[in-house]
């Protein structure tokens, strides 16, 4: 060991004393920083909050819901608690309403006041409707949601999904999107001419949840359209979702409140709503257990 | 001691050891750059950096000195470690003609023909043959070894067919004329043995360093819940890496989580702390957490020894200025420029310290004296740190990789020693030589 002093350079005793220092003054901002955020990743994680996110179509406010929600619960023991909010051209957020504590699927509904159709406000509103989604879930930690839009809101929620989606995608997860009457097409009836707008949905389907279920509702008062929406143009909408989310499923309501602005206050739209769109209360252990089953069908499948 | 000095001397002397040395030596500070710009993108110019998320550059940076950074750093990151291997066969064949006396530069060039002319063979059949990743991969730091190997027999081709040469200061047109005349016989055959050797491996689509195959031993070693497992191909990639195939090990300590990963940390989410984990040994927590700490915290622990004990001034430069790297668990810059790789002396502490590292921790996770890492580490995060922060601030497990640390600094002492005496010995043999 006496051979080994002669080599120790007590001059470089300074840079292993810097060395310790950085990490012990990096170690305590790090350890702060950690804390908080895996906190807020359990919370996120425990939470049991899964919302349904509504947005309005075009010209429609957030009170666009109103009769629905209503409808919905009615009869209903544990009633869902009604957020809405308003976002500005300016991006600013109000709140109208809340949600009760213990109400594990609260509604809220996203609206702007910049309520015009056309692909460009669109786009637009998509980055509004980040901004307040953004918003809601850093004030609320649910891990997943439910995604509805009458008209224009399902085309929104498309593009959003396509462009801003995968921000969250790791932590916030979208389980079902319902559009209902929404024209992917615009007011184009033929399918062979697509708007750029269908053109760019096509584009970016690659950036679509491959773990999401689709359900796209539109409204037949004749034999094409729901008064307004061409039915090719609701249709259209298998070119971006088909084969590429986990289950796409489309249907068409007809009868009395079929017509375009009718359809979120239809009965069966209402139905389908509640059978398709809402977590229903299952018993777990049974949907464990089915799950199993689906799995083992699956695994069969591809020997 | 003696015994062990004059191993490594003889080991020293074969021309292959002196050709590698040499050749690392050169590259040293493309390595070191490389290792720098690697740690100002990964750490912070990286949106998921320890660095990025505590200064929160998301909105203290503005997107335009983003941008321009990133581009800067990734840039230099692919010009520098994206084509080492590159230099590698250039300088490997350079080093081995100079050492039978024989045109170097021309010979560095045909290894650079024969290894591009591979790459290309091998991916001939993918679309975008030269954007392909994994022609730039063959060309990259992953895989040294072969690249060396390449500099090296193309230089063997010169030493048996090309004529003595002695390399001149100023030469005229004549002089470069008859020069490469002289080196067509060698550089020839050189190039068109590597022309059949692809086109052999192309046509029977033999894969010499099957990327695949490789990442699937760093794939088991992670996702593993048996600690001799996990030990045994520890140290199977680790030498791997000292061979100069490092893809195993940039995959075994990539920060992604497999699924006993994201088990383990849902079950330390729901929990609160991540003891009785349902994977308590798992590979990639306790590789990345105690064992290879991050990826540079054995490097660090080494680097402390080299300030410490040397009794060479050049290495103490090159540690110093690697040092920022290495904390932040880029550590190429050091690997090179000692060097480790294909270093007799380093192999063993390369190997089984991180090994020991790790049988220590999970005899202490047995006996519940510390948790496993389960919760997500960010990239950039330092070496010593990773266990502390992967299980949500234990402090035991704080004090424990501190003591792990210093035990490695204590068993790297004897290799740094030997390494003086064998200096020592090199000079008196060859005046410019050093074996680190």
């Amino acid at each position: 060991m006496t051979k080994l002093r002669q080599y120790f350079n007590r001059h470089n005793l300074l840079w292993v004393g810097v060395i310790i220092a950085f990490l012990i003054l990096l170690t305590i901002p790090a350890f702060l920083w950690m804390k908080k955020t895996n906190l807020e990743r359990a919370q996120r994680h425990k939470s049991l909050l899964s919302p349904v996110i509504m947005v309005p179509g075009s010209s429609a406010t957030i009170n666009r819901f109103d009769e629905l929600i209503e409808d919905l619960n009615k009869k209903n023991p544990r009633p869902h608690s009604v957020l809405k909010v308003q976002v500005a051209t300016d991006g600013k957020i109000t709140y109208h309403g809340s949600i009760s504590r213990g109400d594990n699927e609260p509604i809220i509904v996203i609206g702007f006041s910049n309520n015009h159709d056309g692909y460009a406000n669109i786009q637009k509103q998509a980055r509004w409707l980040d901004n307040a989604f953004y918003e809601i879930s850093q004030s609320y930690k649910f891990n997943n949601f439910k995604a509805f839009g009458h008209s224009n809101g399902g085309l929104i929620w498309t593009y959003w999904l396509e462009h801003y989606y995968s921000d969250y995608k790791s932590e916030i997860k979208m389980k079902r999107l319902m559009t209902l009457g929404s024209p992917y097409n615009f007011s184009e009836s033929n399918i062979n001419r697509r708007t750029t707008m269908l053109s760019d949905f096509i584009k970016y389907r690659k950036n679509l949840p491959s773990d999401l279920t689709v359900y796209s509702l539109s409204g037949g008062r004749n034999y094409t359209s729901d008064g307004i929406v061409p039915e090719a143009s609701v249709e259209a909408a298998k070119y971006i979702f088909q084969n590429r989310v986990k289950h796409f499923t489309q249907m068409t309501v007809t009868g009395s409140d079929a017509q375009h602005s009718d359809l979120p206050q239809n009965k069966q739209v209402e139905e389908v709503i509640k059978q398709y769109l809402l977590d229903k209360k299952t018993d777990k252990k049974l949907a464990g257990i089915k799950h199993k089953q689906k799995n083992r069908k699956e695994n069969e499948h591809e020997e | 001691m003696e015994k062990i000095v004059n191993g490594f001397l003889w080991l020293r002397r074969r021309s292959f050891f002196r050709v590698a040395q040499r050749t690392f030596m050169i590259l040293m500070p493309v390595a070191t750059l490389g290792a720098f710009f690697e740690f100002i993108n990964s750490s912070i110019f990286s949106p998921n950096s320890l660095i990025y998320n505590l200064l929160n550059f998301d909105y203290t940076m503005s997107d335009q000195v983003w941008n321009l950074g990133d581009a800067i750093s990734s840039g230099l990151v692919s010009v520098t470690l994206g084509l080492f291997g590159l230099y590698v066969a250039y300088f490997s064949a350079v080093y081995t003609a100079r050492l039978y006396h024989r045109d170097a530069t021309v010979a560095g060039i045909s290894a650079v023909i024969v290894l591009t002319f591979y790459a290309y063979m091998i991916n001939a059949d993918n679309y975008g043959k030269l954007r392909n990743m994994s022609y730039l991969k063959m060309l990259g730091f992953h895989n040294l070894l072969f690249a060396m190997i390449i500099g090296y027999l193309v230089g063997q081709v010169f030493h048996f067919l090309g004529n003595r040469y002695v390399h001149v200061k100023l030469e005229n047109v004549v002089a470069v004329r008859s020069r490469t005349l002289n080196s067509l016989l060698p550089a020839g055959i050189s190039v068109l043995l590597g022309v059949i050797f692809s086109t052999l491996v192309y046509y029977f689509k033999i894969n010499l360093v099957e990327f695949n195959y490789m990442t699937k031993l760093a794939e088991q070693a992670r996702s593993s819940n048996n600690v001799l497992i996990v030990v045994f191909l520890t140290i199977l990639i680790l030498a791997l890496s000292w061979l100069g195939i490092d893809g195993p090990l940039l995959a075994l300590t990539a920060t992604i989580s497999d699924g006993s990963a994201v088990a383990n940390m849902n079950y330390a989410l729901r929990h609160g702390d991540s003891m009785n984990l349902p994977y308590k040994f798992l590979g990639s927590s306790l590789i990345r957490g105690y064992g290879i700490m991050g990826t540079g915290g054995v490097i660090l622990a080494l680097a402390v020894v080299l300030l410490l004990f040397t009794n060479s001034r050049q290495i103490e430069t090159i540690v110093k200025w690697n040092l920022l790297p290495i904390i932040f668990n880029s550590p190429f810059g050091l690997i090179i420029g000692l060097p480790m790789i294909l270093n007799p002396l380093f192999l063993r502490p390369l190997i089984f310290i991180p090994a020991i590292n790790e049988l220590l921790a999970a005899a202490a996770i047995s006996i519940k004296l510390i948790p496993t890492p389960a919760y997500p580490v960010l990239s950039g995060t330092p070496g010593i740190l990773t266990s502390f922060l992967g299980t949500n601030g234990n402090w035991s497990s704080f004090f424990f990789t501190l003591l792990l640390f210093l035990l490695d600094i204590a068993l790297l002492i004897p290799f740094v020693y030997i390494g003086i005496k064998v200096n020592e010995r090199l000079k008196e043999y060859d005046e410019t030589a050093t074996i680190f």
